[in-house]
């Protein structure tokens, strides 16, 4: 135990002054999602804006000016973001005009064809907004119309259908949660940790003191646990981190894009953390037995690097299940490992705790993170690995150390 | 350890690779030596001549295709940890850790190996002393010279003040003055008791260090004795002329050996 402890404190007290790791597995967890939220919500609320202030030129016909059009043509040339044109045939490619509208007959009935460019947004942006328009025109028309019958202008709407969502707003922002934290807490998790783990390993073998350590007293079990164990301590760290950061984040990020009328609550109560905290832990654990098993193979950092790469691909699989808002966590789903934890995490958010799941749950991912310690445990034993000095890893040379290892050479 | 056993015995060692281009490669044979208590012993040998394999198999990092040796009565196979405890190792390759002081590295090494936490300081701050590292204690290894380095790692090999010292060819990279220090290392462990096994390719080293000298190539000891037995044996006074005729003995021509490893 006290080597343990010597080992895992040798390991924290060198990664803690390595600018990399103070970057990526304290500063970025803690300032960069919260940094990237607003970023995005940045970037709509000034594209919105742009699209807001956008001019539409438009080109007509001149015959709409004359006849039943003209009263609708009258009302477009009102329009601040429209500036209309009459011409008799434009080229819509050019950059000049976004749609052109000409006269036709539909069934007999006059009507304005609309010419635009589906290949082109401002175009299409550009009809959006004239249909609107067009909507709007002929409902008060049709109301003035009525009034001039003596009716009602509500006449033609016999009934309003006023949709209100009677969600509390704790659970608004409970469901908005569950939608961003899984996803964002796993590629932390795992970017937090990925430096460590490679610098652990390949690192320790590219500067030659992997050596010094496998010379010193500890058996290679306890060496393996102090790095597992400093890993899962960094990732867990990260995690911690950015959970803080989002839930502390979130309402300031969120509320430049709320209705004056909308509310969200961002409350986690304290089983929904003591759940979330449980999670981080056992996906630290998981997290850094993966990365810690793809670079074990790596004798430099570079190669480590390009070993822990596709790690990435597997933490981001959550992303697909979580794409659907209605996927719910299920007796196969809670097999999958990432996939059931992040799922698990999204209903705890939203309030719904099924404890068989859960367990489930952190019951696979203590089997695979087993399974990876002791694929680590027996790779470590094998002198080729651990020792060898040859060319760089190739799949001739991981095929060897697969069949030394499991083969009992 | 019994009273009449030497603090490292080996007999028989033997180590084959699986080499990727050359196929078997028998790297140490039949290798059988012993170092007596308080000794200072030289395994002499050109570049690739099984020296280092020798070395990592007594320091347990490499285990051996047969053949057995012990370290102050433990066998490198059956009791690794216990041979770690005993020994201080320092091979070639052996680096330090870049982020941590002098004085964490020797705090860390002594600790690690089993030194008695209550006289880790005490013993920290006297290696700073011993090895003229006091203006540096503080500074992290990452900004130290090369000789700086190696005079840390050697310091730190005895840390944890082991009864058995092995070094692989611990003077690379210092220049005379640290070359001498080193030598005045070598004889107060001597005098402290300690065993020392180092290896080298530098003759002259090996003559005025050395209590005993086994002269190594292709993986089999040549020879093996004191200096003056040598000389004896071969009727030639230095080393280089006695490694030469040793190569002789064996049907072996130098300018060929120079290639072949």
């Amino acid at each position: 135990m006290r080597s343990i402890f010597v080992l895992t404190l040798r390991e924290l007290k060198s990664a803690f002054r390595e600018s990399s790791v103070v970057l990526y597995s304290i500063l970025l967890p803690l300032l960069l999602y919260p940094f990237l939220l607003w970023l995005m919500v940045t970037a709509m609320t000034f594209i919105e804006g742009q699209q807001e202030s956008r001019v539409f030129r438009v080109a007509y016909h001149p015959a709409l000016a004359e006849g039943d059009s003209a009263s609708f043509i009258r009302s477009l040339n009102s329009e601040a973001r429209l500036k209309l044109e009459p011409l008799e045939s434009p080229a819509l490619k050019s950059p000049d005009y976004h749609v052109f509208l000409s006269q036709q007959e539909v069934d007999g009935v006059d009507s304005i064809r609309m010419d635009y460019l589906g290949d082109r947004p401002e175009s299409m942006r550009a009809n959006r907004y004239l249909a609107e328009l067009e909507q709007s025109y002929n409902e008060e028309e049709q109301k003035k119309w009525l009034e001039s019958q003596g009716y009602s202008g509500e006449a033609s709407r016999p009934f309003l259908l006023d949709g209100r969502s009677t969600a509390a707003s704790g659970d608004v922002g409970g469901y908005l949660l569950g939608a961003l934290l899984p996803i964002g807490l796993l590629v932390m998790i795992a970017l937090g940790g990925a430096y460590p783990a490679i610098d652990t390993t390949a690192g320790e073998r590219e500067r030659g003191t992997w050596e010094t350590l496998q010379s010193c007293a500890p058996s290679m079990t306890t060496i393996l646990i102090s790095k597992y164990l400093f890993v899962s301590l960094v990732c867990t760290l990260s995690g911690v981190l950015n959970l803080f950061a989002m839930l502390v984040s979130i309402r300031s990020i969120v509320a430049p894009l709320l209705r004056e009328d909308e509310s969200i609550t961002f409350s986690v109560g304290p089983q929904t953390l003591l759940v979330l905290l449980a999670g981080v832990v056992c996906v630290s654990f998981f997290v850094a037995a993966a990365l810690m098993l793809c670079s074990i193979f790596a004798r430099t950092f570079r190669e480590g690097q390009a070993l822990t790469t596709p790690m990435f691909m597997v933490i981001a699989l959550p992303v697909l299940p979580l794409s659907d808002p209605s996927l719910e966590l299920n007796s196969k789903l809670a097999l999958v490992p990432l996939v059931n934890l992040a799922l698990v995490w999204r209903q705890a958010l939203q309030g719904e705790f099924n404890p068989i799941y859960i367990l489930q749950t952190l019951g696979i991912l203590g089997v695979m993170v087993t399974l990876a310690l002791w694929v680590g445990a027996r790779l470590l034993r094998n002198e080729t690995l651990m020792t060898g000095s040859g060319p760089e890893m190739d799949w001739k040379r991981f095929l060897g150390v697969v069949k030394g290892v499991f083969g009992g050479k | 350890m019994e009273s009449d056993q030497s603090p490292i015995e080996v007999k028989n060692l033997c180590k084959i690779f699986q080499d990727e281009g050359r196929g078997k490669l028998e790297a140490v044979s039949n290798v059988s030596f012993e170092c007596r208590g308080g000794e200072i012993f030289g395994l002499l040998g050109t570049n690739g001549a099984g020296k280092t394999t020798t070395l990592r198999m007594l320091a347990t990092l490499l285990k051996p295709t047969s053949g057995n040796a012990f370290i102050m009565g433990h066998g490198v196979e059956s009791e690794p940890r216990q041979v770690r405890e005993s020994i201080g190792y320092l091979s070639t390759t052996t680096a330090l850790y870049p982020r941590l002081s002098c004085r964490e590295t020797l705090e860390f090494f002594a600790r690690i190996n089993g030194y008695a936490e209550e006289g880790i300081e005490e013993r920290a701050n006297h290696l700073v002393d011993r090895f003229g590292l006091t203006e540096y204690a503080d500074a992290r290894i990452e900004r130290l010279s090369t000789g700086m380095k190696q005079k840390v790692a050697i310091a730190r090999t005895v840390a944890h003040d082991p009864a058995v010292v092995i070094l692989d060819e611990p003077t690379n990279g210092l220049d005379i003055l640290n070359v001498l220090d080193f030598h005045k290392l070598m004889r107060e462990l001597q005098e402290a008791g300690k065993t020392v096994l180092f290896s080298t390719h530098t003759m002259s080293e090996a003559e005025k260090l050395c209590d005993r000298i086994a002269v190594i190539h292709r993986g089999r000891i040549m020879a093996c004795g004191t200096l003056d037995e040598l000389r004896q044996k071969s009727s030639q006074h230095y080393l280089e002329d006695i490694f030469v005729w040793l190569l002789d003995q064996q049907g072996e021509d130098p300018a060929a050996t120079l290639g072949s490893t």
